[in-house]
C-alpha cells in the first residue's frame, strides 16, 4: 500500500483524487469532508453520464477502487447518499422512508436505509430544459400532449425509465411548463401536456 | 614661538578658534556639496542604467538575480520600500509585488485540494503558464519566487517556503505555503520532515521517531494540520488492528494541473 506514491501525472485532478486513499475515509475536518463529497459527486457525474446511468446502488462499481484496493464503508455510503439527497443531486429510489430517529439527539441522515438512489448526473433543471426542448422540437409547447412512452423513445432521454421520468415531470409542474395526466391507478403517467 | 601671556593670549586663541570653525564649515559644505554631486551622479547613472536595462530587469531572470546580488553587496535593498526610488525607476519592486500577488492567487485557487501548500515545482509550472503577455519571453526563476515570498513576510507569517532538501537540484521539491494563520513551529518541522522523506503519507510513529517527539506532541501537530485541511486521514479496520495513515494532498496530487471548470 505504501507503493502509492503520488497521483498520475497524466490524469486530471478529479481522476487523481480517485486514487488518493483518504478519499475513502470520512474526513474529520468538516471542510475536507465537504470537499471529498464534492469530489465523489463529480466522479459519479462523470461515470454516470458516460453510460446514462440513473440509478446508484450501495454496490456501485465506482465505490471500489481496485487499483489502490480501497472501498467505501456502509457508513460512508450512507453519509454520501445523505449529501447527494440534501444537495438535490438525487432522490431515494428504493428503501428510504428512513425510520425516525429514536431520540432527538440522534443525528437524522436522509441517506439512512436508502438502498438505491436516482442520481441526477446533470442537474434537475437541465432535465426540465431538455424535456421542454423535446416539446418544442415536436411542436407540443402550446398545449400539445405526449405519452411517457413517446418521450422515453427520444434519444435525449436514453437510459431513463418511467419512474425517473415521473419524478422529473412532477418536479417540472412547479415551473408551470407542463401538466401530468395520471392513469386510474394515480401513479402511472398517461400523458403530459406542455405549455 | 614666544609664549604669549595675559589678555593677548586669550584674544589670540579665540581668533584662532573662530578661524578653525570657519574653515571647517567651509570644508563641511564642500564635502556635502561634493557628496550631493556624487549622489546626483549616482542617481543619473542609475536612471540611465534603469532606462537602458529596465526591460532586462523585467524579463531576464538571471540578470535580475545578478542585479539583486550586486545591490546586496553594496548594502542596498531595492525591495525595502514600495514607493522608493528603486521601485519607481527600476521597476524591480513592482515585478516582485506582481509576482507575490500571483503566487497567492495561484495557491488560493487550489486551496480546496491541497489546503494551501504545494510543491515549489507545481507552483512554478502554473506561474509560468499564466505569465502575463508583456513578460512573454521572460522566465520566472525560483529565486524570483523566494524574493516575492520574502516581500510578503511583512504581511505576516502566512506565506513561506519550507526547504526539504539541502541539495540545490532538489530545491523545487520544497514546499510553498499560504495559509490563513501562520504555520506554527511544530507544524513546519513536521512538514519539513515529511517533505524530506520524499513520501506523501506518514504514520505518527514515523514522525515521532525521526523528530524525537513524544506521542502527544506529534498528535497535536498532526491534528492542527488536519484542521487546516493540509493533512487528510485514512482509517481502516483490519485483522491486524486499526490502520491509520496521514496523507498530504499537496504532495500526492499533481497540483500543477489546472481546473477543468
Amino acid at each position: 500500500m505504501e507503493s502509492i506514491e503520488s497521483g498520475s501525472q497524466s490524469k486530471n485532478w478529479i481522476e487523481q483524487f480517485y486514487n488518493f486513499p483518504p478519499l475513502f475515509t470520512l474526513q474529520p475536518n468538516p471542510s475536507s469532508r465537504k470537499r471529498q463529497f464534492e469530489v465523489w459527486t463529480k466522479l459519479l457525474q462523470t461515470h454516470c453520464s458516460k453510460s446514462n446511468q440513473f440509478i446508484i446502488t450501495r454496490t456501485e462499481a465506482l465505490f471500489t477502487n481496485n487499483e489502490i484496493s480501497r472501498d467505501l464503508s456502509e457508513e460512508f455510503i450512507t453519509e454520501l447518499f445523505s449529501y447527494l439527497i440534501d444537495n438535490d443531486h438525487g432522490v431515494p429510489s428504493k428503501g428510504g422512508g428512513s425510520p425516525k430517529p429514536k431520540s432527538k439527539e440522534e443525528k437524522h441522515l436522509s441517506g439512512q436505509g436508502v438502498d438505491s438512489l436516482i442520481f441526477w448526473f446533470i442537474p434537475r433543471e437541465r432535465w426540465y430544459e431538455r424535456l421542454y426542448e423535446y416539446a418544442k422540437t415536436n411542436g407540443l409547447q402550446k398545449g400539445g400532449i405526449a405519452t411517457a412512452f413517446e418521450i422515453l423513445e427520444d434519444q435525449a432521454f436514453t437510459g431513463m425509465d418511467e419512474r425517473v421520468l415521473t419524478i422529473l415531470l412532477n418536479g417540472m409542474m412547479s415551473t408551470r411548463k407542463c401538466e401530468v395526466m395520471l392513469a386510474n391507478d394515480g401513479i402511472t403517467i398517461d400523458g403530459v401536456k406542455f405549455f | 614661538m614666544r609664549r604669549r601671556v595675559g589678555v593677548a593670549s586669550v584674544v589670540h586663541s579665540r581668533n584662532a578658534e573662530q578661524l578653525f570653525t570657519k574653515k571647517s564649515t567651509i570644508i563641511d559644505q564642500n564635502s556635502i556639496a561634493k557628496l550631493e554631486t556624487n549622489l546626483e551622479e549616482l542617481k543619473q547613472k542609475l536612471k540611465w542604467f534603469a532606462s537602458k536595462h529596465q526591460v532586462d530587469l523585467q524579463t531576464d531572470a538571471a540578470f535580475r538575480n545578478e542585479f539583486l546580488n550586486m545591490c546586496k553587496s553594496i548594502g542596498v535593498d531595492p525591495l525595502a520600500s514600495s514607493k522608493g526610488y528603486w521601485t519607481q525607476y527600476l521597476g524591480v519592486g513592482t515585478y516582485y509585488y506582481t509576482l507575490a500577488v500571483q503566487i497567492v492567487e495561484t495557491i488560493l485557487s487550489g486551496v480546496d485540494r491541497h489546503g494551501g501548500i504545494m510543491l515549489l515545482k507545481d507552483l512554478w509550472i502554473r506561474l509560468e503558464r499564466h505569465r502575463p503577455n508583456f513578460l512573454q519571453d521572460s522566465h520566472i526563476s525560483f529565486e524570483d519566487i523566494f524574493q516575492s515570498l520574502k516581500l510578503m513576510k511583512s504581511l505576516g507569517k502566512g506565506c513561506g517556503y519550507i526547504r526539504t532538501s539541502s541539495q540545490k537540484s532538489q530545491i523545487d521539491q520544497g514546499l510553498v505555503y499560504c495559509v490563513p494563520e501562520e504555520l506554527k513551529q511544530d507544524q513546519t518541522l513536521l512538514l519539513t520532515n515529511v517533505g524530506q522523506s520524499g513520501k506523501c503519507c506518514f504514520k505518527l510513529t514515523d514522525v515521532a521517531d525521526s523528530l524525537g517527539w513524544g506521542g502527544l506532541r506529534t498528535k497535536t501537530a498532526v491534528d492542527q494540520l488536519i484542521r487546516d485541511g493540509i493533512v487528510w486521514v485514512e482509517k481502516r479496520g483490519g485483522s491486524e488492528g486499526e490502520y491509520v495513515r496521514y496523507w498530504l494532498p499537496g504532495l500526492f496530487l499533481n497540483n500543477s494541473y489546472e481546473d477543468d471548470e
